[in-house]
């Protein structure tokens, strides 16, 4: 087997806490904690979590825009984290990323074209593809190069986001949220153009969302996060097909149903209480506080990624794959397991 | 590789695009009436400053020649004629005593005036972006110790030190000092500003971009945050000038500022406070230029910012 495109191996990220006047030091905002990931060449892998969870402080480090406190990344076998700022420019060519918000990404002073010649500028390559080229690539006209960002709406500007990520031929592309800023009916077509430029350059993706939806749409692994921690990661359809995690349950009976009848016999999972704060995470396992499943060894024990099928692995003490379809999410069996 | 353009692609549909900014601008400020009036009020000052040897030939006179024929020493050096001498010889009259034209001083001293203000602006606008950009970019340490700064000449009682470094630098320009001195004593203003624009765009996403690009520290700086630094420092720029026009002006009349023979608005006036009764026009010349100019420069400087308000502005 080839070694990964990516590999990041028990990333920590932990942002210091002051308070007062003498910036005293009040404990750390532990946003990523342990975090281990593994992306092949051409798949997308999902990273899912509700707000607050780390997932854009994972893609940060990834991209190394923060330093981690711990742990080590990989990007085509070169090690990331024992090299300095400014990382080399082979290392940056292979890692792009896409922002979550296609206006604050674009600079407003800048043309399109200087937009799109600035990675060649940084890089100190000449451009091996005109500017206009590139713009049809990403859905655009060859005339939009001489305009500025705000004569754009929220979708084309994404465009050209996606197209300033693709000019220096990336190996992978970490993308932050790229949709959720969006129109749903433009967050489908930028879907659909991230899904074609993956065949055209046989781009890698890190595809962070919290739209559950979305990131069905287009990865090949999902991996989801809670607290700054995975706890599950699977293939795409083992994941929406039986997960084991008792978040991952709760987070899937949130998305809504198409189908009326089926949307009516949804039963939902509604989390009590609020994510925990990371700035004193509960002991054991971080999800336990909110956990239907907790019991005594979750408060002492914090449980470790492990594998429960080939390519599907769980931190959980008390896994439960979903035997049914996602309509209802939660069998009897495992209601049974919850009183008991 | 080198690069294939292909054929420009004709845009008919599209008419030709001009930057977001500058030129759009003027067209924004001359959409307000109060500020094309202002406009043009500056600009005739300015063509007065750069034209005043062509405005002193064409009166035929010069701001330092003495006409002692256009007073009357039995009325202790008054100008003879109604409205402190105004004749055909001088169209805004004469100095009482000295009797010298009072219009080629004027437009002399706009000529000081204009460029002591924008020398003043151009170090102030230079200090303040340079160091607020070091103190907003890259935080820390360097914001510390420019912000200390920049606290500390803020809250210096600018206006004695200046009179007494002014007056204790014997031999020097005067016309340099004052540049130096009040460019010194302005730039937080400038600075504040900026430091603050560039702390958010720092954080701002398209420099996480550039930076994922592999831009240096320098390119960050020069070609991604400075071109948006350009609106604010425009703003403060214009606010500023009229300020040192009246600081030059308040200097120069407590005989600190530009010194005599160099004609001077601020000189005028002090010249002028003891014959106000008698002769209020040698008075009311100078006072009026100034007045136009501080107060043109101030409604320019409104209506720059309301035009870049960003608020108005579809981002």
């Amino acid at each position: 087997m080839n070694a990964p495109l990516l590999e990041a191996h028990d990333l920590v990220k932990r942002f210091p806490v002051r308070h007062g006047l003498t910036r005293r030091l009040a404990g750390h905002v532990r946003a990523v904690d342990g975090v281990s990931l593994r992306v092949d060449a051409g798949e997308t892998l999902g990273l899912v979590g509700e707000s607050g969870c780390g997932k854009s402080t994972v893609a940060r480090l990834l991209t190394r825009l923060i330093e981690p406190t711990s742990g080590t990344i990989s990007v085509a076998g070169r090690e990331l984290t024992t090299m300095d700022e400014p990382l080399p420019r082979p290392v940056r060519r292979d890692l792009q990323m896409i922002f979550q918000d296609p206006f604050s990404s674009l600079n407003p002073r800048q043309t399109v074209r200087q937009i799109l010649t600035a990675p060649y500028r940084y890089q100190g390559l000449t451009p091996d593809e005109p500017v206009e080229d590139l713009l049809v690539r990403v859905g655009l006209r060859p005339e939009h190069a001489a305009r500025y960002p705000h004569e754009f709406s929220g979708g084309q500007a994404q465009r050209i986001g996606i197209a300033r990520a693709l000019a220096l031929r990336p190996k992978l592309v970490v993308c932050d949220e790229p949709v959720s800023a969006l129109d749903v009916s433009v967050q489908a077509q930028i879907l659909n153009l991230l899904k074609d430029l993956q065949q055209e350059y046989g781009l890698a993706y890190v595809f962070i969302a919290h739209d559950l939806g979305a990131v069905r749409q287009i990865s090949t692994r999902v991996a989801v996060m809670y607290l700054g921690t995975v706890v599950e990661t699977a293939d795409r359809d083992t994941l929406y097909g039986s997960a084991a995690h008792p978040y991952t349950h709760a987070l899937l009976s949130a998305v809504p149903l198409p189908d009326p009848d089926a949307e009516r016999a949804r039963e939902r999972i509604v989390l009590r209480g609020d994510l925990p704060s990371p700035l004193t995470p509960p002991s054991g396992c971080p999800f336990r506080t909110r956990c239907p499943r907790a019991a005594d060894r979750c408060a002492t024990e914090r449980p470790a990624l492990s594998p429960i099928a080939p390519g599907h692995e769980v931190a959980c003490h008390y896994p439960e794959p979903l035997t049914e379809q996602m309509s209802v999410p939660l069998s009897e069996s495992s209601a049974e397991e919850r009183t008991s | 590789m080198t690069a294939t353009l292909p054929a420009p692609v004709p845009s008919s549909d599209t008419p030709p695009r001009i930057g977001p900014d500058e030129t759009s601008l003027l067209r924004r400020l001359l959409a307000q009436r109060s500020a094309t009036v202002a406009l043009a009020v500056v600009v005739l000052l300015v063509l007065i400053a750069l034209a005043a040897p062509l405005i002193a030939w064409a009166a035929g006179s010069s701001p330092t020649e003495f006409h002692s024929d256009a007073v009357d020493p039995a009325l202790g050096g008054l100008p003879r004629g109604t409205g402190g001498g105004i004749s055909t010889q001088h169209w805004l009259g004469v100095e009482p005593g000295s009797g010298r034209d009072i219009l080629a001083r004027v437009v002399y001293g706009a000529r000081v005036s204009l460029l002591i203000a924008l020398l003043a602006t151009a170090v102030s606008v230079a200090l303040g972006t340079a160091l607020g950009l070091a103190a907003g970019f890259f935080g820390g340490w360097t914001d510390t110790v420019v912000g200390r700064l920049m606290d500390l000449l803020m809250s210096f009682p600018a206006l004695i030190f200046m009179i007494a470094l002014i007056s204790a630098a014997p031999g020097v320009n005067r016309q340099l000092l004052l540049v130096v001195v009040l460019g010194f004593f302005g730039w937080p203003y400038v600075g504040r500003i900026v430091r603050g624009q560039a702390m958010v765009l720092a954080r701002g996403e398209f420099v996480a971009a550039a930076r994922v690009l592999g831009a240096s520290r320098r390119a960050l700086l020069v070609r991604e945050v400075l071109p948006n630094l350009s609106g604010p420092v425009l703003v403060v720029a214009t606010m500023s000038i009229p300020s040192y026009v009246a600081t030059e002006a308040g200097l120069s009349f407590l005989g600190v500022g530009v010194r005599p023979p160099t004609p001077s608005w601020g000189q005028m006036i002090a010249a002028a406070v003891p014959w106000y009764a008698a002769d209020p026009v040698y008075f009311l010349i100078p006072g009026g230029f100034l007045f136009a100019t501080v107060l043109a420069f101030n409604v320019l400087g409104d209506a720059v910012r309301d035009a870049l308000d960003p608020r108005s502005r579809r981002r």
